[in-house]
């Protein structure tokens, strides 16, 4: 039992590495993308709305950052875990090994990389001085559970997706539009506090809105959203995640049949 | 003392196994299938299938295409479920197909190898263990530090078969692949099969290539539209299913 948890964990683990490798392998600057891909987004996305469309968010640049960062590691999952499955059909014809490994292997390595540049930036929020004042160690829980709790959500719409998009294949399309539509109902570019109180009720059945509202508040000087948005987005989430597991697990099993 | 009995021999069970496919003229779009506008047809693939195999048995299976052996093949080794019935499968099973998927073609062939093992169900340990084995058996030592797109094809045939062969499986299944690489790779996968014949390692092998069946398994299956037609041994399944094959022949020219 357990050499087989481990050999499970060993495989997940082995997915994941490749496609941390395989990502920046042929690429000149390779890993340094990393930190360099939301740092030129920060830049136009600054730009624009620092110039043309004014947020009412003081340090508007470092604001960004933190949710550009989550949002890309969400984004990047989900679009590319969505086809995933489909991609990897010769695998899937050869042997039987755990199927969810291949979704799951995407969000782990996009995982590993937001990580990373999430360091990265709490260390220049350091070495500029500009790190949150308040209590450390609070902040620090909160980030770290909705840093979790972001993972375990972008597991679950994962699974749902790639799982179905096996049968129908329109599944990939319609999350290319949904992440587009998803990015703009999201406090990543704003925050909740600067929206028309009228439009408020909106964001509580988007689960990622208290996500993304702790990771600017435990990160940058943002106010702390209100309490009735957590139970809603956290059941939305339970939810969500819950069919995910249970479709994929209903559909893994006969996934060769569709390939 | 324990007995080894009957039961416990047995390595693969397939009990009243069925397998339905639904016939798609046309992948269903969402709203086909919502409103049902698509029209589903379904086969049978097999229809109860009852199979006991023991260990240590060479079995082959022959039959006409479409009769249902792929997909029996598929059920016995996971990669699809029955619609009906149960399927009891003890120890490590290796399939020989599909020798060139599960590689990554941007990643070195070393890197491959723990990717393309663990697929096939080896622990980090094993792999490690069959390391230098794995490398020296495929003959690809000088090259083993490229990025696998710039393996030949038959380097990669290589590869896979080295990787399949030292994963060490309870139980082998073959569909048609015993031409690996050039003459002397072939030679060695050949000898490699006979000492794993030799072994007391459960083979199911899939073939058109009736000689080769009667020489490499005791026992034959024969299937023909999806159930059992007959299982008996090797030589007279195989001449019982020329000779259907011969009187087809002779309708179809007189016909």
């Amino acid at each position: 039992m357990r050499d087989k948890v481990t050999r499970y964990f060993d495989f997940l683990l082995v997915m994941t590495i490749k496609e941390i490798k395989a990502r920046y392998k042929s690429a000149v600057l390779g890993f340094l993308w990393m930190f360099l891909n939301p740092l030129l987004q920060m830049i136009i996305i600054g730009l624009i709305f620092s110039n043309f469309i004014k947020v009412p968010i003081n340090n508007y640049f470092l604001f960004l950052f933190p949710g550009l960062l989550a949002w890309n590691f969400f984004s990047y999952s989900i679009t590319k875990a969505t086809p995933s499955i489909v991609y990897e059909r010769t695998l899937i014809q050869k042997s039987n090994f755990p199927r969810e490994a291949i979704p799951l292997s995407i969000v782990l390595s996009n995982f590993f990389h937001f990580l990373i540049s999430i360091c990265l930036f709490i260390f220049f929020l350091i070495i500029i001085g500009n790190f949150k004042n308040g209590n450390i160690l609070s902040s620090s829980i909160y980030l770290f559970f909705s840093i979790f709790w972001l993972l375990i959500f972008t597991c679950g719409v994962s699974l749902l997706s790639s799982s179905l998009n096996v049968r129908f294949r329109d599944v990939n399309f319609f999350i290319q539009a949904l992440v587009l539509l998803w990015f703009y109902a999201t406090p990543v570019i704003f925050s909740l506090r600067v929206l028309p109180s009228n439009y408020l009720w909106i964001f509580q059945f988007n689960p990622l809105t208290y996500i993304f509202e702790i990771i600017h508040n435990s990160l940058i000087n943002t106010p702390f959203p209100q309490k009735d948005i957590l139970l809603s987005n956290l059941v939305l989430s339970i939810i969500i995640v819950i069919l995910g597991f249970i479709v994929f697990m209903k559909n893994s099993q006969n996934f060769s049949d569709w390939l | 003392m324990k007995i080894d009995s009957g039961i416990n021999n047995i390595v693969i069970k397939l009990d009243q196994v069925s397998k339905e496919y639904i016939l798609h003229h046309q992948k269903p779009t969402l709203v086909e299938n919502i409103f049902k506008l698509g029209h589903s047809e379904s086969i049978l693939a097999l229809k109860n299938i009852n199979l006991e195999i023991k260990r240590g048995e060479k079995i082959g299976i022959i039959g006409d295409n479409g009769s249902g052996k792929t997909t029996l093949l598929k059920i016995i080794s996971g990669i699809t479920t029955p619609t009906k019935g149960r399927v009891v499968v003890k120890g490590r099973i290796a399939t020989l197909v599909d020798l060139e998927a599960g590689f990554h073609p941007d990643l070195t062939g070393e890197e491959n190898i723990f990717i393309n093992g663990m697929l096939l169900g080896m622990s980090k340990k094993e792999i490690n263990n069959q390391f230098y084995k794995i490398i020296e058996y495929s003959g690809l030592s000088k090259f083993i530090d490229a990025p696998f797109y710039t393996y030949s094809s038959g380097m990669r045939l290589r590869l896979g078969f080295a990787i399949a062969i030292h994963s060490n499986p309870d139980i082998l299944l073959l569909d048609e692949v015993l031409a690996v690489g050039d003459g002397e790779f072939q030679e060695k996968t050949y000898t490699t099969i006979q000492n794993l014949i030799n072994e007391k390692k459960t083979i199911i092998y899939i073939s058109h290539i009736l000689p080769v069946i009667t020489k490499l398994c005791q026992k034959v299956i024969w299937i023909n539209k999806g159930t059992i037609q007959d299982i008996g041994r090797s030589d007279k399944m195989v001449k019982n299913y020329q000779v259907g094959l011969n009187i087809l022949t002779k309708s179809i020219l007189i016909g």
